[in-house]
């Protein structure tokens, strides 16, 4: 490892990795508008095809849209940057205000999963790795596989009808009052939307532990007569982890996706529903919102997963 | 060589015989290609074998009470709307199958194409190109994928396969690129170039079959996340449209019924998983197969990607596991379906026992949508009067016999001698909600009544209340702004307010009696300006405590209330955009305290579970529900397009898949509605033969083409219904109802309140799924409301059919100011007719509610104006829990 850690080249690749995620963001968002006035019609989605020329016409004025796509294209980037994102189409609160209070119960629900994510994948994958070709390495990864090939939602119908409510393990959906009350009910939908992350986790931490198992440096501490648990965790955990974190980063934008799917399920107040609710009203701008926020989120997650993998994978940093 | 060979050797390539012996040596792979085989056959030949139209209601499909028919007649039974499980099944694998093949398809001609261009060419395009696929791969798909299917003006299968084609090809762009990059290096290509072959030669020859493996194994694992992203999407209702449906909309339907009809969830949900379990282990097989016999050289790795192959010891194995994962999904569904608890038939709690009103408390209710506003002078749905009626008291009101009650006034209005005046005395002392607004010794008093009712004849208000005061003396004149006040409302003290009417108007009472009327404070109106409609300030029971849209309002008790003692309950959170089947759920678990609305096999369980029979109670709705058609669009300015519509619907079938609750009606009142005319009903019930006729009238006569009915000369029609499972129910009914009689009609599901809105807006809707629940007990409440002419406006309308006869208006002009009972009735009968024979509106039910509430909820008594009416209501506390209660001994139960 190298004494001379580099800390001002961190802090500059910093700023280039966050100048790249504006400019995906940026490119992110510019694809979404065209493909929506391009190949779409936002008077034509809400009204019907068969909408006639002069409806069509005052619905574009009363929105806006009867300017040169140029002009929008200026406001909506303009808007983007200050973070001003219009006002809904459905009840004319400002998108971003509705934003900030769904956002956090999105998170809320997503950082619950990504915990159970993690919790139930690596304790899948370590215990299938650990007991390989075992009749447990078998059934847990058959498990793991299923785990990857069920639609979230099959498994929150279920989820919802038996273990809330015949079981009565959970809350029947909603989002509770107070704090507490919102962990307890998040944690039903939280365990539906981290089961393809964990499934996914549990298959890739598998191998990665008997792969670096094999490895030379793991026989030498074995050699130099570690304990095994020390053998474990300091050499072969932390070295199978860093393609975790990688990939933990790169599932969140599956993880939002998830978000619109189980929130709908368990009526949980969030980004996801509120997507939904967008939907069916056509509000474009909050549509818009949403995918904006949704695409920050996953460029902040890719930035957080490959700082953590800075910290925790020496080689990654000595690259470059 | 003949093309033929060459894609022959390229597939060689990908397969050969040594790798294509270990992909057949492989059991999870085998198990993989069987299960796909499966389900391609399923997909080929499925629809063949349907044994009737999907999209067919069956007769035998419902039972009599709505129950979808058990297998039995049917080889798996019917659906919620009596359509055969199996037809729909087999052919909603076609689609399901289809679009993820072309997905796919799209998705690695993309991958191929723009990875090869890329990998052979560095600089600009090759940066480009991964730049392009860093961006889509980093986009919240199904976020991105529904907001463009949307913008889409009519969704298809097709563009929801290219939507989903060109959203996927990253992964295999990048691989392909990789891989391109490290063949044009290998010697025996730079032999080749150097022997002065082709780059089409050598991109044919010797990268295409090096690329295609990768591209085999990762299109095999694209068509199992196409399925689970496609299902999802119909999921959630933005996939495949009505009538056509995938799995994905089958569960979606299916899970309301989950208590009575777990198989409508199981079989779609396990056909998917099965489905994509099936390709993920063909991949994975084929990953092992291909892996194998790769050269170093050209195994690609990327840590990060969990797909990426990795060494072959490190793999599980790959077939005993598909083979444990498949035993596990079976025993799952076992276990779900078989040993799961059965659903708890009786109430999660009781009372403490009390017989006395107890104050405190917290009533929990909801609603399926949110609230539009909240201010008395616009509101006017039946979510927003829910929480007005709590919020603002009247003059008067109805008791429970429909007797008029004096609220806020003191006593019911002396009358003058020619019956078009009345003057109210107000009750003293009357505080409104506290404001800061109002100064602190502020009471109500009768500026407050005029300044409300004044506030709704203001055009630029927007109220559609106004017609209800349009007769009082001078209302015109204060419309068009030439008098300052309204002639007719006299304030003559404080507490002393005088009315006078143009002419004699049965109905005025009952006008003053909604809350259009409640008096509110000019300076609270004029300081909140447009903020009003979310701090509503009134002199009503509760006052609004909180209102997050879309989650729940939460009203507290209004501690200066004029009725000393009342209201009982501390607090009532009305839960908002809750629909019904998860609401139930919650009731079920002691976690909501009232509901009166049900999924349709919900309102079965709530008829036969004998437990909760004591706190359920039947009442038949004051409302009428129906088809609404616009007159001033095409083809509904044809009276006879009109009738044939009001004669193709099949209202027996509608009651039945709505779970037996509908009252069939076919004219505009409801029959427990003074003015109803017996003789009416039926004249407009199914008759599909007068309906083409009708439609032969028209001019667009119907014809046999195939296996559907066409009416020439016809576009498709959208209906509009409202979000939600009743909406996409009912316009599946309508779709259905009006293909027989060759309307091509597509669902339009909309918000509710953008639903409200836009019918409301002059030649924009031209279908619609509408109905009007009476806000009193008076014909003209129906006829003028929905038919009158004076009920039209561009962009308010509550006529929403903008229907217009001047024939009727003169009518119901009459009729309103008529003094005698029964000749007044008379001429109600004689508009019902004539609205009858000119369909605005096909008539079809009004509905039976059922109010339940729990055992610990005491004073809930169906009010037959307001539904629901929690003002009254107190709760028995605590409560406990029901475990060891025998509701034999119970209730009032036998």
């Amino acid at each position: 490892m190298s004494d001379a850690a580099p800390r001002p080249s961190l802090l500059r690749r910093i700023g280039l990795r966050l100048l790249r995620s504006t400019f995906v963001v940026w490119l992110a968002m510019t694809l979404v508008f065209f493909a929506v006035h391009g190949i779409g019609d936002p008077a034509i989605a809400t009204l019907g095809p068969r909408a006639r020329p002069e409806q069509i016409q005052q619905f574009n004025e009363r929105h806006g849209l009867d300017q040169p796509i140029a002009v929008q294209y200026g406001h909506f980037l303009v808007g983007l940057v200050t973070f001003d994102l219009g006002t809904s189409w459905r009840d004319e609160r400002a998108v971003i205000d509705v934003l900030a209070t769904r956002l956090p119960r999105t998170l809320l629900l997503m950082s619950l999963a990504t915990v159970f994510e993690l919790v139930l994948g690596l304790g899948l994958g370590l215990l299938a790795a650990r007991r390989r070709g075992s009749s447990i390495d078998t059934l847990s990864m058959g498990v793991a596989f299923l785990g990857v090939s069920t639609p979230s939602f099959f498994l929150g119908v279920l989820a919802l009808q038996f273990l809330a409510f015949r079981l009565g393990f959970f809350p029947v959906g909603g989002y509770g009052v107070d704090a507490a009350d919102h962990v307890r009910h998040a944690l039903l939908p939280a365990l539906v939307l981290a089961s393809l992350g964990a499934a996914t986790y549990a298959r890739l931490f598998r191998s990665e532990i008997i792969e670096v198992s094999a490895q030379d440096h793991v026989r030498t501490a074995r050699a130099k007569g570690l304990s095994a648990s020390r053998v474990l965790l300091s050499h072969v955990v932390r070295n199978a982890l860093p393609p975790i974190v990688t990939l933990l980063g790169l599932s969140l934008p599956a993880l939002v996706a998830g978000a619109v799917v189980t929130e709908s399920i368990f009526g949980w107040p969030g980004m996801g529903r509120l997507a939904m609710e967008s939907i069916y009203s056509f509000d474009l701008p909050m549509l818009l919102g949403i995918v904006f926020i949704g695409a920050i989120t996953v460029q902040i997650g890719n930035l957080g997963a490959e700082l953590l993998v800075a910290r925790i994978d020496p080689r990654t940093r000595d690259r470059d | 060589m003949g093309l033929l060979s060459r894609i022959l050797s390229v597939f060689g390539g990908v397969l050969d015989p040594r790798a294509r012996a270990r992909f057949f040596a492989h059991r999870g792979a085998r198990v993989g290609a069987v299960l796909v085989a499966l389900v391609a056959l399923v997909a080929i030949v499925g629809p063949f074998l349907a044994p009737h139209d999907p999209a067919d209601l069956l007769a035998n499909g419902l039972l009599e009470d709505g129950t979808p028919a058990p297998p039995g007649d049917l080889l798996l039974g019917a659906d919620t709307m009596g359509r055969d499980e199996l037809s729909r099944l087999l052919h909603g694998g076609t689609l399901s199958l289809g679009v993820a093949l072309i997905a796919t398809l799209i998705a690695v001609s993309l991958g191929l194409v723009v990875g090869v261009v890329s990998g052979s060419r560095r600089g600009a395009i090759d940066s480009a190109s991964m730049q392009t696929a860093d961006v889509l791969s980093s986009l919240p798909f199904l976020l991105v994928a529904i907001t463009i299917e949307r913008a889409i003006g009519q969704p298809s299968p097709w563009s929801l396969a290219i939507l989903l084609g060109c959203l996927s090809w990253t992964t295999l762009a990048r691989v392909t690129r990789t891989k391109t990059q490290q063949i044009r290096e290998l010697d025996y290509v730079l032999a080749a170039r150097a022997l002065g072959f082709s780059e089409a030669r050598i991109l044919f020859r010797h990268v295409l079959p090096n690329v295609l493996g990768p591209a085999v194994v990762l299109g095999t694992t694209l068509v199992a996340q196409m399925i689970l992203v496609e299902s999802a999407m119909s999921f959630l209702g933005v996939g495949v449209q009505p009538p056509a449906s995938t799995w994905g909309t089958m569960l979606h339907d299916g899970q309301d019924v989950l208590s009575i009809a777990p198989r409508l969830v199981l079989y779609p949900g396990a056909l998917i998983v099965m489905t994509v379990f099936g390709f993920n282990l063909l991949g994975e097989g084929l990953r092992d197969a291909i892996d194998a016999r790769s050269t170093g050289a050209i195994v690609v790795r990327r840590r990060a990607d969990a797909k990426g192959p990795l060494a072959a010891r490190t793999r599980a194995r790959a077939d005993s596991m598909g083979i444990a994962g498949l035993g596990v999904l079976l025993a799952g569904v076992a276990l779900f379906a078989f040993v799961m608890p059965p659903v708890p038939e009786h109430p999660a709690f009781v009372g403490a026992g009390s017989d006395t009103p107890v104050r405190g408390g917290t009533l929990v209710v909801h609603h399926e949508d949110d609230m539009r506003s909240l201010d008395p002078g616009v509101a006017y749905d039946e979510i927003s009067g829910m929480g007005l009626k709590l919020m603002f008291e009247t003059l008067i009101d109805y008791d429970e016999q429909l007797a008029f009650v004096p609220r806020l006034a003191r006593a019911l209005p002396e009358i003058d001698a020619d019956g078009r005046g009345y003057t109210f005395h107000l009750r003293e002392g009357v505080r409104f909600h506290p404001s800061p607004h109002l100064a602190p010794d502020r009471t109500l008093v009768a500026e407050d009544v005029r300044y409300a009712i004044e506030r709704v004849l203001t055009p630029s208000v927007g109220s559609p209340g106004a017609p209800y005061f349009r007769n009082l003396e001078g209302a015109a004149e204060f419309e068009a702004g030439t008098a300052p006040h309204v002639r007719g409302i006299e304030v003559l003290d404080p507490l002393t307010i005088h009315f006078r009417l143009s002419v004699a108007d049965q109905t005025f009472l009952n006008a003053l009696a909604l809350t259009f009327a409640a008096p509110v404070a000019r300076e609270v109106v004029e300081a909140e300006g447009s903020e009003i409609v979310r701090r509503p300030i009134g002199t009503g029971a509760f006052r609004l405590d909180r209102w997050e849209p879309a989650l729940r309002a939460t009203f507290v008790r209004h501690d200066d209330f004029f009725l000393e003692g009342q209201p009982y309950l501390d607090r009532i959170v009305l839960e908002l955009d809750l629909s019904r089947g998860p609401a139930f759920l919650r009731l079920q678990a002691g976690e909501m305290d009232h509901m009166h609305r049900f999924t349709p096999s919900d309102n079965l369980f709530v008829h036969r579970a004998p437990a909760w029979q004591p706190y359920r109670e039947d009442s038949a709705n004051l409302d009428i529900w129906g088809v609404g058609m616009n007159c001033e669009l095409e083809p509904f300015t044809d009276v006879h397009v009109r009738r044939a519509v009001a004669f193709a619907i099949d209202g027996e079938h509608w009651r039945r898949a709505r779970g037996n609750r509908l009252r069939l009606v076919g004219q505009p009142l409801p029959a427990n509605m003074p003015g109803y005319v017996p003789g009416l009903v039926g004249e407009h019930h199914l008759d599909l033969d007068r309906a083409r006729e009708e439609m032969r009238l028209a001019g667009h006569p119907v014809e046999r083409v195939g296996d559907r009915w066409v009416a020439r000369g016809l576009d498709p029609i959208d209906v509009w219904v409202g979000s939600g499972e009743t909406g996409q129910a009912y316009g599946e009914l309508i779709q259905h109802d009006l293909a027989q009689i060759g309307l091509e009609i597509r669902i339009r599901q909309v918000a509710f309140p953008v639903y409200l809105a836009e019918t409301a807006r002059r030649r924009t809707v031209p279908l619609f799924l509408t109905g009007w629940s009476a806000d009193f007990p008076d014909p003209s409440n129906f006829l003028d409301t929905l038919f009158h002419s004076r009920s039209i406006t561009d962009s308010g309308s509550q006529n929403r059919a903008f229907y217009q006869r001047p024939e009727l208006d003169a009518l119901l002009d009459r009729a309103r100011v008529e003094t005698d009972r029964d000749r007044r009735m008379a001429l109600y009968a004689e508009a019902s007719r004539m609205i009858v024979e000119d369909a605005p509106w096909a008539f079809v039910f009004s509905n039976t509610v059922t109010d339940v509430w729990q055992p610990y909820v005491r004073g809930y008594h169906v009010h037959p104006v307001w539904r629901p009416f929690y003002r009254d209501v107190w709760l028995d506390l605590p409560r406990r829990s029901a475990r060891d209660v025998d509701f034999a001994d119970e209730g009032g139960l036998r």
